[in-house]
């Protein structure tokens, strides 16, 4: 091993500890009692203090039917209004991407813009229009509506990045399949997607990402039966003192999923240097 | 063998001027068809037009007897080759090769085995065995281009479009593949239709020339025909390298007048005209020459086999090709004579043809 590889070693190693402290903190601290936490910080495990599962038996004891559901909530609304989002800003970008569109003055790069425009607006500045309409949609506090909501919010980023992977497929390769026998949807089915999958992944990911970080929608538009789990760590900071081996212990099961989605995805998007030469 | 007919087609796509305008030919069954002309003259369009991808305003294209309108490209059974292959990407080259033979349109018509056979097949006839387990990114272009052949070809298509199909091949591999391209269209019978912008793929390949410039088929005919008998300025300028000598002349009752010298062709009533002669026809001198123009020489080019040399008459550039190791520098004083019996002659203002030069 040459020293520079030491000196590249060294620094990676240094950043990880940086990266990874909190998460060994929430680690340590869903097995902490009321004592080990407020009394000082204690670092070891076994050592410094004496780890306990109490917050897990709360959570995934008789404590625990809210936890699961919410749970449950977060999963079911960032799942399937990423997957809507996809399909749907697929198509959009798809269109965009290979049709010219005239509305009056109004061009591609135009719909675009507008399509976009939609996530420049910091969310607080719509989400109390978005209550309003919610309040007489009688759509509050239902999942329907977290879906609606969610995929809404994602739709602009999905349309946006998934147009530019549509762009960057030659049109000829299409016409080749045209040509080669192939309908219109099996043209998208066979060629257009399977070369799109590293974008569909890449925004499959970020949706979920966004949807399942979402706090703010949330907040405003359910109050109970469609909370999210980002509701309900706030909930447990909510009474006299914050709980915080419980807050630790949900934190840490949070962490799961946006996990697995990215290690199943990644190897989609890991396709792109496979592919490369398409022109 | 199936017959191809272009009838008055014309397509704009909202230019000044449309991109193909009222083209007309007819390519016959198993016969290479060449569609010559410079980039942006409506040669794509052309191509696209009989595959489907881009719909005619005007105009009837028929395939086999049978119009083409309103059949969508898959079930068209036309083959092309793009100027950049459009291999699929994902898929490795036997994939690609299967691809038109498990579409949809041909479910059920071929069995597994047939499938295999008939990709080993035109792997071997193009000789890319070796390469049936690569992607495409894995290969060279020369490689991607007899994929992409082969990809068109697996299907035995009633017709075969290729758009500048060797453009992008270097110099020597475009040789090769020219020569290996009239091999298998021969071998195979099918009616081809062969976009390029350079004419030699013309003069070498094709049954049927026919020169397109601005969206309008200038002359349609034989490599033979287009060549000697070039039925306008803007044919004649487009065949032959290096390029025919064009030059302003004048027409009278006692013949033409060209480069200040009387040269005894084409008598007819008195009018500008356009002289064309072509570089192999123009007599270089270095010495004083009888009937001859004086000048001087610009630039002389070895092509090896030949020289190209550039001479100034009075303003006015000519070529003319000599054989090698004749030496002319840059300065040297030359004479130029214009043979009456090589000479073409066009009308000045419209370019049409009023005499050809006489075949030896």
């Amino acid at each position: 091993m040459r020293a520079a590889g030491w000196g590249r070693r060294t620094v990676l190693f240094v950043w990880v500890l940086f990266a990874l402290f909190p998460v060994y903190w929430t680690f340590i601290t869903a097995f902490k009692q009321q004592v080990d936490i407020y009394d000082g910080p204690r670092f070891i495990p076994f050592v410094d203090f004496q780890p306990t599962t109490q917050a897990w038996r709360t959570l995934f004891g008789d404590g625990g039917g809210d936890f699961f559901d919410k749970f449950a909530n977060s999963i079911i609304f960032s799942g399937v209004s990423s997957l809507l989002a996809v399909i749907l800003g697929g198509f959009a970008a798809y269109g965009l991407a290979r049709h010219s569109y005239k509305y009056g003055p109004y061009r591609n790069d135009d719909l675009s813009f507008l399509i976009v425009s939609q996530r420049i607006m910091p969310p607080i500045v719509s989400v109390l229009a978005l209550y309003v309409v919610f309040v007489n949609l009688r759509l509050l506090d239902s999942s329907f509506g977290m879906i609606l909501a969610y995929t809404a919010m994602n739709l602009p980023l999905t349309v946006y990045l998934l147009r530019t992977f549509f762009e960057a497929i030659p049109v000829e390769v299409e016409h080749a399949a045209a040509l080669d026998g192939y309908p219109q949807w099996q043209r998208l089915a066979r060629v257009v997607f399977p070369l799109a999958a590293p974008g569909l992944a890449a925004a499959f990911l970020l949706s979920f990402f966004f949807a399942w970080n979402d706090f703010l929608f949330s907040l405003m538009l359910t109050f109970n039966d469609a909370q999210t789990l980002p509701l309900y760590i706030t909930s447990l900071n909510a009474q006299s003192q914050p709980l915080w081996w419980l807050i630790s212990a949900v934190g840490l099961v949070a962490l799961v999923p946006p996990a697995i989605v990215t290690v199943v995805l990644d190897r989609f998007m890991a396709r792109q240097v496979l592919i490369g030469g398409m022109r | 063998m199936e017959t191809l007919t272009v009838t008055g087609v014309t397509k704009t796509f909202g230019g000044p001027r449309p991109a193909v305008d009222e083209l007309s030919f007819t390519l016959g069954g198993g016969e290479f068809g060449v569609v010559v002309g410079p980039s942006g003259a409506g040669k794509t369009t052309l191509l696209n037009m009989i595959a489907g991808l881009v719909p005619p305003d005007t105009g009837e294209i028929t395939l086999d007897g049978a119009s083409l309108a309103g059949t969508a490209p898959e079930r068209r059974d036309i083959a092309m080759v793009f100027e950049n292959y459009a291999l699929y990407p994902h898929l490795s080259v036997r994939r690609n090769l299967e691809f038109p033979l498990r579409a949809p349109v041909r479910r059920g018509t071929l069995s597994r085995s047939q499938i295999t056979d008939r990709v080993t097949q035109v792997a071997e006839t193009l000789r890319i065995p070796h390469l049936l387990d690569r992607l495409p990114s894995q290969l060279s272009g020369g490689q991607r281009q007899r994929v992409s052949l082969g990809r068109a070809l697996v299907r035995r298509p009633r017709l075969l479009l290729l758009d500048e199909p060797i453009t992008h091949l270097d110099a020597k591999l475009r040789h090769e593949m020219r020569t290996e391209l009239k091999r298998i269209q021969r071998e195979l019978g099918v009616t081809t239709l062969y976009a390029t912008p350079d004419q030699s793929d013309a003069l070498a390949l094709a049954d049927l020339v026919v020169v397109l410039d601005a969206g309008r088929a200038w002359q349609v005919g034989t490599a033979a025909d287009v060549y000697e008998r070039p039925a306008n300025v803007t044919v004649a300028r487009t065949l032959g390298d290096p390029r025919i000598n064009l030059l302003p002349g004048r027409r009278d009752a006692a013949g033409v007048t060209v480069l200040g010298q009387r040269v005894d062709a084409d008598h007819g009533p008195a009018g500008p005209v356009t002289v064309g002669v072509r570089p192999g026809d123009v007599e270089l001198s270095t010495e004083p020459l009888a009937g001859a123009a004086a000048g001087r020489v610009l630039l002389a080019q070895t092509l090896g086999y030949q020289d190209v040399v550039y001479v100034d008459v009075e303003g006015a550039t000519v070529r003319a090709t000599v054989p090698a190791g004749i030496v002319a520098r840059p300065g040297d004083p030359a004479w130029v004579r214009l043979p009456a019996a090589r000479l073409h002659v066009f009308e000045a203002a419209s370019g049409q043809a009023l005499r050809h030069r006489e075949v030896v």
